[in-house]
């Protein structure tokens, strides 16, 4: 054969089956890893490979499946050598038979992809090229990448492998029965990102038997024109007696592999519980079926980590609010880096109705490369929202599609060569929809038939770059209506006759409609209607606008898209309110502390404000209300969630007393709090409370995370010249990190003073370790903050 | 559903209030609803050499004076491992950002529900041990007594835990997702000396709950 692309279609091609569970059955203890025996008994492996051929197997997988940096981890044995190895082994199997090929396996880490877990993502494409690279020298035809239950990690697999090698790329994934990834990923999210990613073919392996998998691979076959690889489990596992069985003998897998093909699949063999048996079997029976021809999929989808949005379903709403134009306090959370504060709009228009997020962080004076990656990679795991990166910087462009976890909507190119020039060769490298401006190099067509032609114009050039249609949405812009009097009809007509005309969907950013008019969001509802009359299928916008939003549930009622209004009951519908509840205005601002009613609390430090100077206010009703929440936190009569829903009541109120007077919040804000989950431990619960409650009393405090090296608390405590560290441990393997992290700072910054918290220490633990304080719980340290505040 | 009490425990809270009970009503749908739970268990041989304080698991040595006395007169046992999948971490995160108060609240229905789970899930070892003739000791985590959470790496390699069910380890055997169970079960044909409840032989006498794990 002269390679698998050539052949892939032509007959079915045939996988083998299982290593590792043979491997098992010649004395291979469970938990020990099978890569280690290329080395030490590489006749064994051999031999199955050959048992393989012998049985009709055309695609080897090499044994390398573990064979990484995180895995295979044992100092005496080299990565390389072990894949290589690996490789070498199969390709003896293959010129010892006279026929076959050799695929690369790479399995999984092992690890979970910050920031969830602790691995950074380009770390991961690194272990993935190191193994691509060994491989490739070694000889393999192709890789496989296999068993993957994390589609975010298959990325950073692929990605490596078609940057480190031009061999075809395959990806299995692990699904469950549901036909979802262990990290809740579907079939659908998938083959999106998959197919983006340029990998040559997809499938599934290892967790399922045949009959689990058939209903998946049906699926998977409608949704992707991606040729398809199943390597199924000899069915489902069960344990007895300590062993792990697989009950599916090789009749009955063979017949269902037959059904397999049937539905589709290009590539088949076996994974765990498979033997020789099995393939022979599955060979005779489905060798001359053949290849179903690919289909053709026209669907434009995005994908975040977890689900897939479909245009044309229903109009799609993309949340407009991570954005710094014309927001004067998201351009300081920008300057800040207050994350927080960009994750919370991101959340708030999630809960408000958007479907997908769009995020724009640039401002000339950040660095708008490094704050795009963070925002993007701490908004994926916190929504299950796609994203739309937004941003005129191709660098910023390619970083954050290179890190985000699914398929994006980019924002975006317009039809100049020089846009399309930068742009496109990333939608191609890392799979994107891309939203199209018709934007000429004359700037922006004043007439309909201009604007279509620009879009034209981008579609016929993306097609240059491989980008299809179906990755493509074109904007014909919204211009201000109070500029020129048919400034909305043309994009309405622009709109409707680019979706009849050129067969793409489309979107606007319709705000801009209303631009220079008084009450905006009149004329901006009205025109977003006609829009979506004149087929419009997203919108960028404010979902938070109550306004948009009542004109988006109507239309969705009217036209078809909510099935017995549901959607428009389940938004409008009044709750019974469940007891007559005191308005929120009748509260003292005491009183809205102390029942922490945050809303109350700000509307009654904005009346009482009128009477009494902003100090006043803290000394006579915040800090007496706090300090009463405190006691009876104390005398266990009201409890922690309490005591927080108050200290976020008082912070609320200090807000907006901090508006007027300018800062100078309280007297105790003089001391400088760092606070931080030492090196090593990745709990963090307890600090962000501990954190939360000491800003709401008015602390300044700097947070540092969790898994923070020592040098990184003393410098800190050094530039901030802090007078208190907080320091959190849960386990009592990383306590030690604590007194090394202590003693450092004693050391260098003799100064400042530390509390120590968490489940596994005590009083005498603290002492022991060097701690100056011990705090037993949140209140506790708020406490002894306020007597060393006293003190200065 | 939940054990109420349990909940109230873990939050701190001696008594129960209308505002408690509303947060965690509230908790408990959106963990049900974003946890994925799974198990996985192998039936494993064990030999306990007390005078060396140490175990041998299907030819794995282990050291520990606890493990050792714990699963004293057990020839077998089963390695356990369950979670609640990574959504809850991705739960806990965005109330640490929107909503701290609810935080303590999450927390705690987590811990109690993956507890719940885990004893659901330890119904089918414990049909075995009966069939058997034989009683289950409490579970046992590597991190409790002198068990070194080193020898989670053992029980993730032994289970397949990462791949199975998708828990993995850090550089410092935490787990991730973080409400994952990890444990050693012994079975013994003794019944006497089952009466230790879960975490009791554990010498972590601080953990306020003392079944509370991580």
């Amino acid at each position: 054969m002269d390679s698998i692309l050539e052949n892939f279609g032509k007959k079915v091609l045939f996988f083998d089956g299982a290593m590792g569970t043979i491997l098992q059955s010649m004395g291979l203890a469970a938990g020990e890893a099978p890569e280690l025996w290329n080395l030490s008994y590489p006749e064994k492996v051999r031999e199955v490979h050959l048992s393989y051929l012998k049985a009709g197997a055309d695609i080897l997988k090499a044994n390398t499946f573990g064979a990484n940096p995180f895995k295979c981890h044992d100092n005496h044995t080299d990565l390389k050598t072990v894949v290589s190895s690996g490789v070498q082994l199969a390709r003896q199997a293959v010129a010892q038979a006279g026929h076959g090929m050799v695929a690369l396996d790479m399995g999984p880490t092992g690890k979970l992809l910050a920031p969830l877990g602790e691995l950074p993502f380009e770390e991961a494409v690194q272990a993935f090229s190191q193994m691509a690279q060994a491989g490739t020298a070694a000889g393999a035809d192709c890789v496989l990448i296999e068993t993957m239950n994390d589609l975010y990690e298959a990325k950073a697999a692929l990605l490596a492998v078609k940057e480190t090698t031009s061999l075809p790329a395959f990806v299995t994934l692990t699904f469950d029965e549901q036909g979802k990834l262990l990290t809740g990923g579907d079939i659908r999210t998938a083959a999106a990102v998959l197919e983006g990613l340029g990998a040559d073919a997809m499938g599934m392996n290892c967790g399922l038997g045949p009959a689990q998998m058939l209903g998946l691979i049906q699926e998977l076959r409608a949704i992707t024109s991606l040729p398809l690889i199943v390597n199924p489990n000899a069915g489902l596992p069960r344990e007895q007696e300590g062993k792990t069985l697989y009950d599916v003998g090789p009749e009955e897998f063979s017949l269902l592999m037959k059904e397999i093909v049937k539905a589709g699949a290009w590539a088949i063999g076996g994974c765990c519980g498979t033997t020789p048996d099995h393939l022979r079997q599955t060979v005779s029976l489905c060798n001359t079926i053949p290849c179903q021809k690919l289909p053709e999929v026209h669907s434009t989808v995005v994908t975040s980590g977890s689900q897939t949005v479909e245009f044309g379903n229903f109009p799609v709403i993309i949340g407009e609010r991570i954005n710094p134009t014309g927001k004067s306090r998201f351009k300081q959370a920008l300057r800040n880096n207050d994350l927080p504060y960009i994750l919370r709009e991101g959340i708030a228009q999630q809960d408000a109705g958007a479907h997908i997020l769009d995020v724009n962080v640039g401002l000339p004076e950040i660095d708008e490369q490094d704050i795009m990656c963070q925002t993007v990679t701490e908004l994926q795991s916190l929504s299950p929202l796609p994203l739309q990166i937004d941003t005129s910087d191709p660098e910023v462009m390619e970083s954050a599609m290179r890190i985000y976890n699914g398929k994006p909507l980019v924002n975006s190119v317009t039809a100049k060569q020089s846009s399309m020039e930068a742009i496109f060769p990333l939608v191609k490298k890392y799979g994107g929809v891309v939203i199209g401006l018709t934007i000429t190099e004359a700037g922006i067509p004043e007439t309909v038939q201009g604007r279509v032609d620009a879009a034209r114009h981008i579609i016929e050039t993306a097609e240059t770059y491989g980008i299809t249609k179906r990755d493509i949405i074109i904007d014909p812009l919204t211009m201000a209506v109070s500029a020129g009097k048919n400034a909305a009809l043309v994009t309405l007509e622009a709109l409707a006759r680019i979706r009849q005309e050129l067969g793409v969907y489309t979107s606007l950013g319709v705000s801009n409609v209303s631009f220079g008019l008084p009450q905006r969001e009149n004329v901006t509802a009205a025109f977003f209607l006609m829009a979506l009359q004149s087929g419009l299928n997203a919108a960028i916008m404010n979902p938070l606008s109550e306004g948009m939003m009542r004109a988006y549930r109507a239309f969705c009622a009217l036209s078809g898209y909510d099935e017995n209004c549901m959607a428009y009951i389940d938004a409008y519908t009044q709750q019974s309110p469940s007891a007559p509840v005191t308005a929120v205005a009748d509260y003292s601002l005491r009183e809205a502390i102390e029942k922490g009613l945050k809303d109350a609390a700000a509307l009654a430090a904005q009346k009482a404000e009128k009477n009494m100077s902003g100090l006043e206010l803290i000394d006579q009703e915040i800090i007496p209300a706090l300090d009463e929440v405190g006691r009876k936190f104390e005398a266990k009569t009201l409890f922690l969630p309490q005591l927080l829903m108050s200290a976020d009541a008082a912070k609320a109120a200090f807000d907006v007393i901090k508006s007027h007077i300018g800062g100078q919040s309280s007297e105790q804000s003089k001391l400088t709090i760092i606070i931080a989950t030492v090196k090593g431990d990745v709990h963090d619960i307890g600090k962000n409370i501990v954190k939360v409650l000491l800003e709401n009393y008015g602390f300044h405090v700097i947070d540092l995370g969790k898994d923070v090296p020592h040098e990184v608390v003393v410098d800190t405590v050094k530039r901030e010249r802090a007078g208190l560290v907080g320091l959190s441990a849960l386990m009592t393997t990383t306590v030690v990190n604590m007194k090394e992290t202590i003693q450092l700072l004693r050391q260098e910054t003799p100064w400042a003073k530390i509390m120590v918290g968490g489940a596994v220490l005590t009083q005498e633990y603290a002492d022991m370790i060097g701690a100056d304080f011990y705090g037993a719980d949140a209140m506790a340290s708020v406490r002894y903050a306020m007597s060393l505040a006293n003190e200065l | 559903m939940l054990d109420r009490d349990e909940v109230l425990r873990y939050i701190g809270a001696a008594q129960n209030n209308d505002t408690i009970n509303s947060m965690i009503n509230r908790a408990e749908d959106e963990v049900i609803r974003t946890s994925r739970p799974k198990h996985i268990a192998r039936l494993v041989s064990i030999e306990v050499i007390a005078s060396e304080d140490c175990i041998i698991l299907d030819g794995t040595p282990i050291k520990s004076r606890d493990l050792s006395q714990h699963l004293e007169g057990c020839q077998q046992g089963f390695l356990f491992a369950s979670t609640l999948g990574v959504g809850v971490d991705s739960l806990v995160k965005r109330y640490s950002i929107t909503n701290v108060p609810m935080l303590p609240v999450v927390q705690a229905v987590a811990a109690a529900y993956i507890e719940h789970y885990t004893d659901i899930a330890q119904k089918e070892l414990e049909d075995y041990a009966e069939q058997n003739k034989m009683y289950l000791r409490p579970r046992y985590s590597p991190g409790y007594g002198d068990f070194q959470l080193e020898n989670q790496r053992i029980v993730f390699n032994m289970l397949e835990i990462s791949k199975k069910i998708g828990v993995t380890l850090t550089e410092n055997f935490l787990m991730v997702p973080f409400k994952s169970i990890t444990a050693i079960i012994g079975l013994s044909r003794d019944p006497s000396l089952c009466h230790i409840n879960k975490c009791m032989s554990c010498s972590m006498k601080n953990c306020p709950f003392r079944r509370k794990k991580y």
